[in-house]
């Protein structure tokens, strides 16, 4: 999924493939998923980011800017994927907005507490979806400026 | 006298009440009894002395005619001895008609008998009587009076003639006999009667212990009864009576302890069925929440992949899509907006019967006034007067409050836009500890037969094209207050408009 420079700039984790397909044509509308890695479930999220498994080969210091993360996911669930990447110091950093159909207040409180750096609900309409997804891109890629990473 | 009788009833033990009446009785008794006794035998006694005095007074008169005849005392001598002897008899005394002494023995000196001495009945004062009178009496004697006559001549030849007056004789008999004797009679009569009131005495109290140790022993037992002891059982001994109530109280107390043991084991069995309800109300509401969760995640997904690739479609095939085809896409997409509504509707109405309240007092005025001000322009524009009027405060969950108040007041307003000016006021009545909140408009209104409708879940008076909304507004007003304790109504009349009440419980301090 990566592209041939091996940089990724949003790490998408999403099981269902409809969601993911107008997520990524929403970002592609504006020009922002010309670096993103798409994964199935929480499993491939951790094995993506600590380089495991499938991506064993991949460089671990080659980080992705952002990941959007839905809650509701095989395998490991999208919170136990979040509790690992903020409690790991080499991924810690990375900014992970939660990107889920959810609006329950426990959902918001656990991720917070977790570290999240932002929490969205998708909406069910299209073009607000759209636009909620272009917009979330456009902030963390173009207008947030990220810590600088010394990967090892 | 009352006061010292009720402390006496009152102060006293049975048993010290009833031998004080009875002492009290009896030592009356004993004394009247000795006193009447005593006055009896004296009555009797003193008849017989006097008459005895009489008869040895008339003895001595008879005996002193001759003496008297000869102005011998000698000759009276023998008989004054003879007089002398009978018991009591103290004095004699013999005088001739023209009252000289003849003869005098013992004390018959009017002197010795300092007391007033009084005539007795039937002795005139000429001393005319022909036999022996009491003549007077003193404290501790009597005095006999009898006249002499010379004898009277025997002898057929010769005329009777009248007896002649020679003198009198005097006889004092003391009375310390009498006095001796009744004193004695008295003293008898109350040392029996005192003997028997001590007997009695002593029986009414062996009696009384019979009958108060038991019911003592029967009240120390109810006492520890009373203080929880339990399996306490009277013994079934003393009198009859006592023994029936002691039986009474071992039914009494076995009666108790069956109800006690039954009241616990309903209770054991009470507390068993509450666990086990809260466990399965625990369960269930852990499943509504569970299935809450799901619906508010999964439900949502294929209805944004049917509103996304509707749109899509639109995007990237709108020019092999006829007019029709269009319209019937956009169909689609309305329905998965209104189906999303419902979704979150019905997540909102479950999470109003499921959050916790947090009781403060809230402001209701502000309240109005605050929702009002925030509801969205859309909703508030057009011509809208709305009167907020003076209401009193509450106690209740301030979020679910302001809920109520967003569904009431939205709702008002939208039903009042089919009227030029939509006029709105929100007020409030106290009674019958509670506090009413009502909304009133001027809008569409309601036919009352469906009044029972107005507040069930997703239930609609209107089709969506005439007011939009999914019917879940009032469901959630009905079930914050309920949860509040309280009650909600509402009247209305089609094309008039409508008034949707709610009450709640008046906060203590704010009844007068």
């Amino acid at each position: 999924m990566t592209n041939n420079n091996g940089i990724v700039e949003i790490l998408l984790v999403e099981d269902n493939p409809t969601d993911a397909e107008l997520a990524i044509r929403s970002l592609k509308k504006s020009g922002l998923a010309n670096n993103l890695v798409w994964v199935k479930d929480g499993a491939e999220a951790l094995d993506f980011l600590f380089c495991k498994g499938s991506y064993a080969g991949r460089d671990t210091g080659c980080i992705p800017r952002v990941i959007l993360l839905d809650l509701r996911l095989p395998k490991v669930d999208g919170m136990e994927v979040l509790r690992t990447i903020k409690s790991n110091d080499h991924t810690k950093h990375i900014p992970v907005v939660v990107l889920t159909s959810s609006k329950e207040d426990r959902d918001i409180t656990e991720s917070y507490e977790l570290g999240v750096n932002s929490f969205i609900s998708k909406p069910v309409e299209f073009e607000a979806f759209a636009k909620t997804v272009a917009e979330l891109g456009m902030y963390w890629l173009l207008i947030n400026h990220p810590p600088v990473i010394t990967g090892k | 006298m009352n006061k010292i009788f009720n402390a006496f009833l009152l102060k006293f033990t049975f048993q010290r009440q009833l031998g004080i009446t009875i002492a009290l009785g009896i030592l009356v008794l004993a004394l009247f009894s000795s006193v009447v006794g005593s006055w009896q035998a004296n009555q009797r006694v003193q008849g017989n002395l006097l008459e005895q005095g009489l008869h040895i007074t008339e003895s001595l008169a008879r005996q002193s005619a001759l003496a008297l005849i000869y102005v011998s005392p000698d000759n009276a001598a023998e008989a004054a001895a003879a007089t002398l002897d009978f018991p009591g008899v103290v004095g004699v005394e013999i005088r001739d008609a023209n009252r000289r002494v003849l003869l005098r023995r013992g004390n018959t000196d009017p002197a010795e008998f300092p007391l007033q001495m009084k005539r007795a009945d039937g002795a005139d004062k000429n001393g005319t009587t022909n036999t022996a009178v009491l003549d007077a009496e003193s404290q501790n004697a009597w005095r006999f009076v009898a006249p002499v006559y010379s004898q009277p001549a025997s002898s057929p030849f010769q005329e009777e003639a009248a007896p002649e007056l020679l003198g009198t004789v005097t006889v004092v008999v003391s009375k310390a006999e009498l006095i001796q004797m009744t004193t004695g009679i008295f003293v008898a009569n109350l040392t029996t009667s005192f003997s028997f009131a001590l007997l009695i005495l002593l029986l009414i109290r062996f009696l009384t212990n019979r009958m108060t140790q038991p019911l003592n022993q029967l009240s120390s037992i109810m006492g520890r009864a009373e203080a929880g002891e339990s399996q306490v059982r009277a013994v079934l001994a003393g009198p009859k009576d006592i023994a029936n109530m002691a039986h009474a109280f071992n039914s009494m107390m076995a009666v108790l302890e069956e109800r006690a043991a039954e009241i616990s084991q309903l209770n054991t069995d009470l507390e068993r069925r509450v666990a086990e309800r809260t466990n399965e109300l625990a369960a269930a509401n852990q499943e509504l929440e569970s299935f809450s969760y799901s619906v508010s995640h999964d439900l949502r997904t294929p209805l944004r992949a049917i509103d996304g690739f509707s749109r899509i479609l639109l995007e990237d095939y709108a020019g092999k899509l006829d007019d029709e085809g269009t319209r019937l896409l956009n169909v689609v997409r309305d329905n998965t907006s209104r189906m999303s509504q419902l979704i979150d509707d019905i997540l909102n109405f479950s999470r109003t019967g499921r959050l916790e309240l947090t009781f403060s007092r809230i402001d209701m005025e502000k309240l109005a006034h605050t929702v009002l001000a925030e509801l969205p322009p859309e909703v508030t524009g057009g011509n809208l007067q709305v009167e907020i009027e003076a209401i009193p405060p509450t106690k209740g969950d301030s979020a679910m409050m302001h809920q109520v108040f967003v569904n009431l007041l939205s709702n008002a307003i939208k039903f009042s836009r089919v009227k030029e000016t939509a006029s709105i006021k929100v007020g409030a009545y106290t009674g019958g500890g509670e506090t009413v909140y009502y909304v009133q408009d001027n809008g569409a209104g309601f036919d009352m037969q469906y009044a029972n409708k107005l507040f069930g879940v997703f239930q609609r008076l209107h089709g969506v094209t005439e007011f939009e909304g999914t019917g879940i507004g009032l469901a959630i007003v009905k079930r914050i207050v309920n949860r509040h304790g309280g009650r909600v109504w509402a009247e209305g009349e089609v094309g008039k408009g409508a008034t949707f009440y709610f009450a709640l419980p008046t906060p203590p301090q704010q009844q007068s």
